[in-house]
């Protein structure tokens, strides 16, 4: 390995067997690497930047994957074919020969045959690699008669792959990825995680500081060319990293990463990722039978979310819907971190009660805001700990108020009048407490009778029902729930010689037969009590006036009016409820608050404009939520609706969510796992469906995609899984390893490997001795890691003590108990003494 | 005067005991002690949960007593609970509760840099209007708009409530009678706990509700009405006698779930205060040491070694009793990495010491674990050392016990190689660069970044192995990582300067403090200037309207500067020395 040859006058010098271009210059064969190398990367790298955005094909994992593949091979031949023929002095230019594949690959790349035709242009591009290198070989079968020396060409070449080594510039490049790494940390800290992917560490300037950092490393290791036997160790360590290069920038082409939400009981076939936004834009229709449909006019990638320092940018998309002016889309606000807020007001159109109150809970000194409106949301739960309530609003007549707030239990007999047109009561008939223990829907039968003086109409009660199905649609008398009276009724039957007819008595609201035909009129009169479980809250709109009812959990009832402003006399010393406003005319407005840059509740907003004009209401849109990422407009006669959501990536098959759970630490609402049990289908491998969990450490992991458990949504009904695929991790797995190798021998083995080495100079033994006792002192420091992270590749996982235990002797004890041994063999006393003479 | 140095040290030690100032300080409370209370996640005894709280109100973990008339007196954490609970009237008058910013006590109306409004009563603050004004207006903004004054506000708030639920004053205690009024949640509910459902304890007020046999109910009460009564009349037999009952009482409720024997290891745990006693065996070893190196002598040398494995050996068992404690590694907060990395920076400095025999290790050594260790225990309300439970994505995982004791290992020989570079710089102020010991301490320093460079490419690539089977992705910028990355580079760089003859003893320190400097805002400024995956729950706030430079706390910006006042100190004398030209670095390769 360190014997030069003697140069002959006409051959040229040669170096380690190589031949020396000069000083200042790196040999032919390396420079030639280095250079197709630099270029080749080139050539992958940058239209894949150029298309990322958009999702060209020159980004596509395919063909990324195709160009590396060949570029490898062509790389690896062209070396051959150039090695081969300066050994017998002809031009090492012969490593273009060998390259020759991957003119092939680009060729077919641009026409796209690599797309339609993968495994031919692969064997295409292979062959012709293969073909040049025999060329290459044939041609140098031979050693030529008038030896190759190096023209001017070849020691620029050499000179500028020379001048890439430099370490100056190596230790220069190092310190720019150290300056601009803590910059992009800091620049994070402002503008969140998202900005600073894009800005600096996913940049096309920093990929390729990188990429000319590996490949400075690369070059310098080639300047010290020949090795000696204790470069081994420096030369592993740099080894590594190259191939650390290479897996990084296979992560930044081919990696993935994103995230899919999955409620119970639905089904997720794409992922959102978290790197790009997308922006659809619908035509929405009512077809003749009532189905929606839907036309697709706009599918984009915006830009204005990745810059999150411009909150005013101004991103427009023209519309062409068919048969209608195009009209365009102008995205004009971007919030990193927009707060959502509703503005509930009085100038709604129509009615709506609603009513707003300052929750402050006393011991936790924390204020919410509880809104109830009657349309919407039926109920709210409020509370924490022991402190819980739930607050209803529903509007009731005053006899339904008193029977919400009733102290005492339902009086009985309750009371019918039967009452001419004008109200005059004609008589009255009593009605006992109804049977208990009856099943639902079972109304408890009555037989009273009697007939209304100076007529032959006979007045029949037949049942009573504690609750009236509100809808009573087949007009059966059901009692939805016996024993609470929550809508007392009794079935009346009159009979006279003129016929017959049905009729309920409502104790609540008016006799809803009132505007039949016959001349009667009924009511029930009944003081029952309606059973509310304790801890409800409800406010009751009372004919125009809102009141307040308290339900406590031993069964007593407070009740007030609401006055704005005025607190709620509740018997909660932790909790205090305020009312602040009533509305009886609620309308509701949305808008975003600005709170930082940083992306976590993204927002922006839109505006409809045709020719400069704005023709519909502007709306906002926020990201990262599943109810208001999507909104519509009416223009014209159409209607139209916007959705901002991740842009999706295709994941080659289906999940299924059937159940999420969550376990939590004792005394507290902390959950201590998740899990998610779901149904997978694939195509190929599971078409029948596969029933799977996915729990905190144990991701899928199918197809290069793999899938964790990171959060969930909502009250735990909704699973969110972390995605990512990165191929990348193929290469940086085993660099990590040689990285940390070689570092353990040039940091502790330098000394006793120069050692040997001078003691194998002493002996004289060939060159080929040295590189295997160099190799056998890394694979002897490298076995137990390597054993180790073989065992964990192959899906031995370690667990447990056992594990740390095996662990620890095979990547900690065996390369320590190598070292020391190797330390104390060299130098033994004969080669202290040979090497020392 | 060693001699007087350590009767001096002992004294400190032995002076650590608390001495009680009330009549009850006598009481026998080692039953007590052991009932388990659940409380923050965890199941532990009544003795660390009276430490965790009286910590939290008075931000002291020995706290002192205001004593009327005198100076403020120790006293047992347990007892001033004790106290408090049952003498609610002197509790809400005593002022105990911390305010610990001055701006929080001039929002107060209080004066900012008095001894007397660092701790004020909760009578003070229900009567003080203003500060029931900003309260109440704090309540309705979000945690992330306030500033550092406006937070330790809501914290004070936060201490009076914990306050009025030891003594019974917050609203909604005036419902109970007053024997059973405050106290811990010791009372377990009749049901038990269900995998996936909330499950909390309560406390002796409670227990009427709890549906158990009147007879069981019957007896806790009793032994809690005894034990009161007692307290009150100081019968320390009577007290010793109804804290048996009660524990024996409460234990047939049939509670299940937690472990009497590690409650009991608990207490003997806090009982012993291993991590205090080895830092000041550290504190023994540097001086010993320093008299070593000065005067060369050998006899000092081993008395300097022999506290710091004594130390060491405390230290230790503090970690695995820690451990065994909490079930899970000793990787939950800062704290924890702090006490363990003090202990590896001494276990590292002690091997080295063994190794390539230099004195420097272990006084270097000995003084970043001592630093680490008082930095610990002293900033209670910062650092709090209760055990706690972690966030799920730290549980059950095989590589998070390897990744962060191999990182944390890898820091311990780049910090000792800081303080070496600045030792060294300091040295080269007064002595010339060819002075033996200067020789040394260079050699030394390059010797020791290796290990350390080692373990911290290790500690990176677990973090990444880690990262991808809990997060999803093995690199992901995030800035604990990359500043690790950073960190790592800077020593390369160093090392690489250093091979090709461009750095020598005089540029490599200098490189080594940058580093050190680097590592610092990794370990520490990363979690608490820069929001990521790593930060710690609660410190990270990224206050709107805050900037970075207003986080740094004083004493960083005092490293900062006294890092420059060092490296320009030994580049005017280095530079004296050799004419005006630096003895290399970019004057001479």
């Amino acid at each position: 390995m360190t014997h030069s040859e003697p140069a002959s006058p006409t051959a040229p010098a040669r170096k380690g067997g190589l031949i020396d271009a000069g000083p200042g210059t790196l040999s032919p064969v390396f420079a030639f690497l280095i250079a197709f190398l630099a270029i080749d990367v080139a050539i992958i790298v940058v239209p894949w930047f150029l298309e990322r955005a958009e999702g060209g094909p020159w980004a596509s994992p395919d063909r990324v994957g195709f160009l590396a593949k060949t570029m490898a091979t062509s790389l690896a031949f062209g070396l051959v074919g150039a090695l081969g023929a300066e050994s017998r002095g002809r031009t090492p230019w012969w490593f273009l020969a060998g390259h020759a594949g991957w003119c092939v690959a680009v060729g077919l790349a641009v026409s796209g045959t690599d797309v339609r035709h993968p495994t031919e242009s692969m064997l295409a591009a292979i062959a012709t690699g293969f073909a040049g290198t025999m060329a290459a070989l044939w041609a140098s079968g031979s050693p030529s008669a008038t030896p190759w020396i190096p023209g001017p060409a070849t020691r620029a070449v050499g000179r500028v792959t020379h001048a890439i080594g430099n370490l100056w510039f190596g230790i220069g490049l190092l310190v720019a990825l150290t300056a601009i790494s803590a910059y992009g940390t800091f620049y994070e800290e402002s503008y969140g995680t998202k900005a600073v992917q894009h800005a600096v560490y996913r940049s096309w300037w920093f990929g390729g500081l990188f990429f000319v950092t590996g490949l400075s490393m690369l070059a310098a290791t080639f300047r010290k060319w020949p090795f000696r036997l204790e470069q081994v160790g420096w030369l592993t360590v740099h080894a590594g990293l190259a191939t650390l290069t290479v897996g990084s920038m296979m992560s930044l082409l081919l990696g993935m990463e994103g995230a899919v939400t999955i409620n119970e009981g639905s089904t997720a076939r794409t992922i959102g990722l978290a790197t790009r936004s997308q922006i659809v834009v619908e035509e929405r229709r009512l077809d003749p039978d009532g189905k929606i449909l839907s036309n697709r006019l706009l599918t984009a990638s915006p830009t204005f979310d990745l810059d999150p320092a411009e909150k005013e940018p101004t991103e427009r998309f023209t519309i062409r819907p068919e048969g209608e002016t195009p009209f365009d889309i102008v995205f004009d606000r971007y919030y990193g971190t927009g707060r959502y807020r509703q503005q509930w007001t009085d100038r709604g159109e129509r009615r709506r009660i609603g009513v707003e109150s300052e929750v402050t809970f006393v011991n936790a000194g924390r204020t919410e805001l509880l809104r109830l409106d009657d349309t919407d949301i039926p109920s709210t739960q409020f509370g924490m700990g022991n402190f819980k309530f739930e607050a209803y609003l529903l509007p009731a007549p005053p006899e339904m108020f008193e029977a919400l707030h009733r102290n005492t239990p339902s009086e009985w007999p309750a009371k019918v009048d039967v009452c001419d047109a004008h109200g005059a009561v004609l008589v009255t008939l009593d009605v006992p407490e109804p049977k208990s223990g009856r099943a639902e829907g079972e109304p408890s039968p009555l037989a009273i009778t009697a007939t209304i003086p100076g007529t032959d109409v006979e007045v029949a009660l037949t049942a009573w029902a504690d609750n009236l199905a509100p809808e009573g649609e087949d007009k059966t008398f059901r009692d939805t729930s016996p024993g609470n009276p929550s809508n007392p009724a009794v079935a009346v039957r009159l009979k006279s010689s003129k016929g017959e007819d049905r009729l309920n008595a409502l104790a609540f609201f008016e006799d809803e037969f009132s505007d039949r035909k016959n001349p009667y009129k009924l009511r029930l009169r009944a003081k029952p009590r309606i059973d509310v479980p304790g801890g409800t809250l409800l406010f009751v709109d009372v004919d125009g006036t809102m009141k307040w009812v308290y339900a406590k959990a031993d069964g007593e009832r407070l009740h007030g009016g609401v006055v704005p402003g005025e607190k709620l006399a509740l018997p909660m010393p932790a909790i205090t409820i305020t009312p602040t406003a009533v509305f009886r005319k609620l309308a509701i407005e949305e808008a975003f608050d600005f709170v930082g840059y940083k992306a976590d509740m993204q927002a922006t907003h839109f505006r409809v404009e045709r020719d400069g004009k704005e023709v519909a209401p502007s709306r906002w849109l926020a990201l990262e939520n599943q109810e208001l990422n999507t909104r519509g407009f009416a223009l014209g006669q159409r209607v139209y609706r916007v959705s901002w959501t991740p842009k999706p990536a295709d994941l080659g098959f289906s999940l299924t969510l059937t159940d999420f759970h969550r376990d939590f630490y004792p005394g507290s609402a902390q959950a201590r796992t998740y899990e998610s049990y779901c149904v997978l289908k694939h195509p190929l491998k599971f078409p029948n469906g596969a029933d799977i969990k996915i729990d905190m450490n144990h991701p899928l992991r199918l197809d290069g995609w793999r899938l964790y458990q990171a959060r969930y949504a909502g009250e735990g009904t909704t699973t969110i899984l972390q995605v990512n695929r990165d191929p990348g991790l193929a290469l940086i797995y085993p660099a990590t390893a040689i990285v940390f190798l070689g570092m353990i021998v040039v940091f502790f083995m330098k000394k006793p490997l120069t050692r040997l080495r001078k003691d194998l100079e002493a002996r004289g033994v060939p060159t080929s001795a040295h590189v295997w006792r160099a190799l056998g002192a890394v694979v002897e420091v490298g076995a137990g890691p390597v054993l180790f992270g073989i065992a964990v590749a192959v899906g031995l996982n370690p667990q447990g003590t056992w594990g740390f235990v095996t662990g620890f002797l095979l990547v900690v004890i065996a390369p320590i108990l190598s070292v020391v041994r190797w330390n104390r063999r060299w130098p033994t006393p004969e080669t202290a003494q040979r090497t020392s003479a | 005067m060693i001699r007087r140095i350590v009767v001096a040290l002992l004294a400190c030690v032995l002076s650590v005991d608390v001495s009680g100032q009330i009549p009850q300080a006598s009481f026998d409370l080692s039953e007590l002690r052991r009932l388990p209370v659940l409380d923050g996640n965890r199941y532990k005894p009544f003795d660390a949960y009276a430490r965790d709280w009286v910590t939290a109100i008075t931000g002291e973990l020995t706290p002192k007593r205001p004593v009327p008339g005198s100076a403020p007196a120790k006293i047992d954490p347990l007892l001033y609970y004790l106290d408090w609970m049952w003498n609610p009237n002197a509790a809400r008058a005593e002022s105990c509760i911390l305010v610990d910013t001055p701006g929080a006590r001039t929002m107060m109306g209080l004066a900012p840099d008095k001894i007397e409004s660092q701790r004020v009563s909760y009578d003070f603050l229900t009567g003080n209007a203003e500060y029931n004004r900003l309260n109440a207006e704090l309540r309705r903004r979000p945690g992330a708009s306030l500033n550092k004054d406006e937070t330790e506000l809501r914290q004070v708030t936060d201490r009076k409530n914990r306050l009025g639920e030891i003594a019974g004053l917050n609203p909604g205690w005036e419902n109970v009678p007053d024997e059973f009024r405050g106290g811990p949640t010791f009372v377990p509910p009749k049901a038990q706990p269900v995998v996936g459902e909330e499950y909390h304890w309560g406390t002796i007020a409670n227990l009427p509700n709890f549906g158990y046999p009147a007879e069981k109910t019957d007896a806790v009460l009793a032994a809690w009405k005894r034990l009161g009564t007692a307290w009150k009349a100081v019968d320390a037999g009577a007290f010793t006698s109804a804290a048996k009952d009660l524990r024996i009482a409460v234990d047939t409720l049939g509670a299940r779930g937690y472990k009497q024997e590690l409650i009991d290891r608990e207490v003997r745990f806090l009982a012993a205060n291993p991590f205090s006693h080895a830092s000041w065996l550290y504190t023994l070893s540097i001086i010993l040491g320093i008299v070593a190196i000065a005067w060369r002598n050998r006899v000092f040398h081993v008395a300097a070694v022999l506290p710091s494995i004594v130390g060491l050996g405390y230290h230790a068992w503090g970690l695995a009793e820690r451990t065994a404690i909490s079930e899970r590694a000793m990787i939950g907060n800062i704290y924890e990495s702090l006490i363990f990395v003090s202990a590896v920076t001494v276990f590292i400095a002690v091997v080295c010491e063994a190794w390539w025999k230099s004195r420097w290790f272990l006084v270097v050594g000995a003084l970043l674990g001592m630093v680490a260790l008082k930095v610990a225990l002293e900033h209670p309300t910062f650092m709090p050392p209760g055990i706690s439970t972690l966030q799920p994505v730290l549980i059950n995982n095989f590589w998070i016990h390897i990744h962060v004791p191999v990182i944390v290992a890898s820091y311990a020989p780049l910090a000792l190689a800081a303080v070496l570079a600045n030792v060294w710089l300091v040295m080269r102020t007064f002595r010339p660069e060819s002075c033996p010991q200067l020789r040394e301490v260079a050699r030394i320093q390059s010797w020791i970044v290796a290990p350390g460079v080692i373990l911290l490419f290790a500690g990176l690539i677990l973090g990444g192995i880690w990262a991808d089977q809990s997060w999803g992705r093995f690199w992901g910028w995030d800035p604990k990582e990359t500043w690790g990355l950073i960190t790592m580079l800077v020593f390369v760089i160093v090392i690489h300067g250093r091979w090709v003859g461009w750095l020598r003893d005089f540029g490599v320190s200098i490189g080594n403090v940058l580093g050190g400097a680097s590592l610092l805002f990794t370990y520490y400024g990363v979690n608490f200037f820069l929001s990521g995956l790593h930060s710690y729950a609660g410190a990270g706030d990224s206050a709107a309207g805050v900037s970075i430079w207003q986080k740094v706390p004083g004493w960083m910006w005092a490293y900062v500067v006294i890092q420059i006042v060092i490296v320009a100190a030994a580049t005017i004398r280095s530079k004296a020395a050799d004419g005006g030209v630096a003895s290399d670095g970019l004057g001479r390769a």
